[in-house]
């Protein structure tokens, strides 16, 4: 018994040992895989041609041998001409290394490295087209590059991170505002305990802005493990206070909601991870995504799956346009919409057909729609709140029942719900105009943000770039509808503005991010991704 | 040519080359140099600077392909380096008609 518990450990420890090493595909897999697919694909017509000419079992079998063999000489000689990327020589070889040297942006080395080899073995071959010896073709062909290291230090300076200070700006004001209102409307003293997470906020944000984003593709299964390990330490010390779920670390509450946000990162990392595995990659992604979903149900609120589903979708939706699966666009295209159509058709299902689900929507759709008595009572008292603002300044109290209410919510801090209805209690104390401004701002971030997701060159950082815009987006939109009344969906945040501690810093760190895919988005190909 | 604003003389002829099709970088320096006699021989460690610079300016974009076994960088002009072309052009014929006028004895002399 002993013996066989000891086996099991030792089988699933190699296996472990395995993955944990095992590469994903590079840019040359992915050709054989190509090459060989495309041969078996030969053969099988060889055969059926064989087939119907009449031929016997024993000539089909030497045929095909015959054939076999060619091909795999052939195999051999599209490989070595694979290698003619190499170049022989080492003096142009050094060239290219000089000027590579001098580019401090690592990551984009390999490109200039491509580019320049091209160059000089075309330079090469019209040299010995002219009748240059080999040797001398090779030195005519350095010659006329131009000085190796002033042509580095030309590229060097080309190669920079674009900095973001646009992002920055705009990133900037939403984090000022989410102060003013803290000090102003949330009536919280300036100190410590308030100024810490703003600081921690802005701390973070500066750390992923210079983070290299490709750490979540080059450190693919760390970010997975780290995000899982996470979550495994954190769970048994989860507690259900006022409907959200969080966790108590030296006497503070951490909201696990927000820990939620993050998980388009590791789902970002195993997608990357499935790069060229055909179907089965395809599949194993949705898998990835249904237990994080999973996960992130049992923590309670269903608008936080549904962040993480839009987010991963969209990741997904780039990935099969850039064919990330190698199964060919159109294949993907049809899985996709398959998929889709079946993922809707479960998800309604399961929100209509299992109870506790439709508890929940008729208790969604009562707020929203509820009458006052008929637990639409927030909706009702927003509504209080919105009819008394003014365009500008101070709104007036309700001349009703509601008056005592409205309030005592305006005053409210620390209650949950106060927090959700932000915008609310922003536009009673300074007016619609002043709503008006924050959601402008945001409209600001999101457009500029999206150009520049259009504009990205690499699919990983495209995906990377749109499911956290993704995320950022549907809390702004889910907060914002509640705030107006429409009320189907429950509030999350609105990104550095309202408060919950932690969702302000884990919304800072993803803004960060984005602004690191920006910043180095043109610098990085899916393909140098999966070498390195 | 006095340049203030906008690219330098290399670029708007390479941004010329690019307005006919698609071109790699040794393509770019054959076809300037068999355009211009052999005047403009550019060096690859010149051109490529200008070239990225181009594409991080906006003016071209890249796209891989592959060829002969290895990858070959081409450069396609965008809406934006058309319209630097258009600007540069302009700003060039206007410069070479001025030269033109002074070396055949100058506007000012015309009527005397």
């Amino acid at each position: 018994m002993g013996v066989l518990v000891v086996q099991g450990f030792k089988k699933i420890w190699s296996r472990w040992k395995a993955w944990l090493s095992a590469e994903t595909l590079s840019e040359k897999d992915l050709m054989r895989e190509e090459m060989a697919d495309r041969f078996s694909s030969y053969l099988a017509e060889c055969r059926k041609a064989w087939k119907a000419a009449g031929m016997t079992v024993a000539e089909q079998k030497e045929a095909e041998e015959t054939e076999i063999s060619l091909i795999l000489e052939k195999m051999e000689s599209e490989e070595k001409a694979e290698e003619t990327q190499l170049l022989s020589s080492s003096e142009m070889q050094n060239y290219v290394d000089t000027v590579c040297d001098q580019i401090r942006w690592k990551q984009t080395r390999k490109a200039v490295a491509e580019e320049l080899t091209d160059h000089l073995l075309l330079q090469k071959e019209a040299f010995l087209a002219e009748g240059l010896s080999e040797e001398a073709a090779e030195k005519r062909t350095v010659e006329e590059m131009g000085d190796g290291i002033a042509v580095g230090m030309a590229l060097d300076r080309t190669h920079r991170p674009k900095p973001q200070w646009q992002m920055v700006l705009v990133a900037a004001v939403l984090l000022s505002m989410g102060l003013f209102c803290r000090l102003t409307i949330d009536e919280v003293s300036f100190g410590v305990d308030m100024a810490v997470p703003v600081l921690l906020a802005a701390a973070l944000f500066g750390a992923a802005y210079f983070l290299d984003f490709t750490l979540l593709a080059r450190k693919a299964k760390w970010v997975i493990l780290l995000f899982l390990a996470m979550l495994i330490l954190l769970v048994p010390f989860v507690e259900k206070s006022g409907g959200e779920s969080v966790f108590f670390f030296f006497d503070y509450a951490y909201a696990l909601t927000g820990i939620a946000l993050l998980a388009p990162l590791p789902f970002l990392s195993v997608l990357f991870f499935m790069r060229g595995r055909k179907e089965r990659g395809y599949w194993l992604c949705w898998l990835a995504m249904a237990v994080l979903a999973a996960l992130l149900f049992s923590f309670g609120k269903i608008s936080m799956v549904l962040i993480f589903s839009i987010s991963a979708y969209g990741a997904f939706v780039v990935a099969v346009g850039a064919d990330w699966f190698s199964m060919g666009k159109q294949k993907g295209k049809r899985l996709l919409a398959l998929t889709t159509g079946a993922g809707i058709g479960v998800g309604t299902l399961a929100m209509f057909g299992i109870p506790a689900m439709r508890f929940r929507l008729s208790f969604a759709v009562a707020r929203m729609a509820g009458g006052e008595f008929e637990g639409g009572y927030f909706r009702y008292l927003v509504e209080n709140i919105w009819e008394n603002c003014r365009w500008l300044g101070r709104g007036t109290l309700p001349q009703n029942e509601m008056a005592m209410s409205v309030r005592l919510v305006l005053s409210q801090r620390q209650d949950l719900f106060s927090n959700d209805i932000l915008l609310s209690r922003l536009g009673f104390a300074y007016g619609k105009l002043a709503v008006a401004l924050v959601l402008a701002v945001f409209a600001l971030f999101f457009l500029l943000s999206f150009q520049q997701i259009r504009k990205q060159r690499s699919a990983f950082g495209q995906m990377t770039a749109l499911s956290i815009w993704l995320v950022l987006l549907m809390q702004t939109v889910f907060f914002t509808a509640y705030n107006l009344g429409f009320m189907l969906v429950a509030p999350y945040a609105l990104p550095l503005v309202s408060y919950g501690n932690t969702v302000l810093c884990i919304n800072a760190l993803l803004i960060g991010l984005l602004c690191s895919v920006f910043r180095r988005g043109e610098g990085v190909r899916d393909k140098d991704l999966a070498a390195a | 040519m006095a340049q203030e604003k906008g690219v330098g003389n290399t670029s708007v002829l390479i941004l010329k080359l690019l307005e006919e099709k698609d071109m790699y970088g040794y393509e770019m320096i054959e076809t300037l140099a068999a355009r211009s006699d052999d005047t403009f021989r550019l060096k690859a460690g010149t051109l490529y600077p200008i070239l990225h610079g181009l594409e991080k300016e906006g003016f071209v974009t890249s796209y891989e392909k592959a060829a002969e076994g290895r990858t070959r960088k081409y450069y396609r002009l965008t809406e934006a380096g058309k319209g630097e072309l258009a600007k540069q052009t302009e700003r060039w014929n206007a410069y070479a008609a001025a030269v033109h006028k002074v070396l055949n004895g100058g506007a000012c002399c015309a009527g005397i």
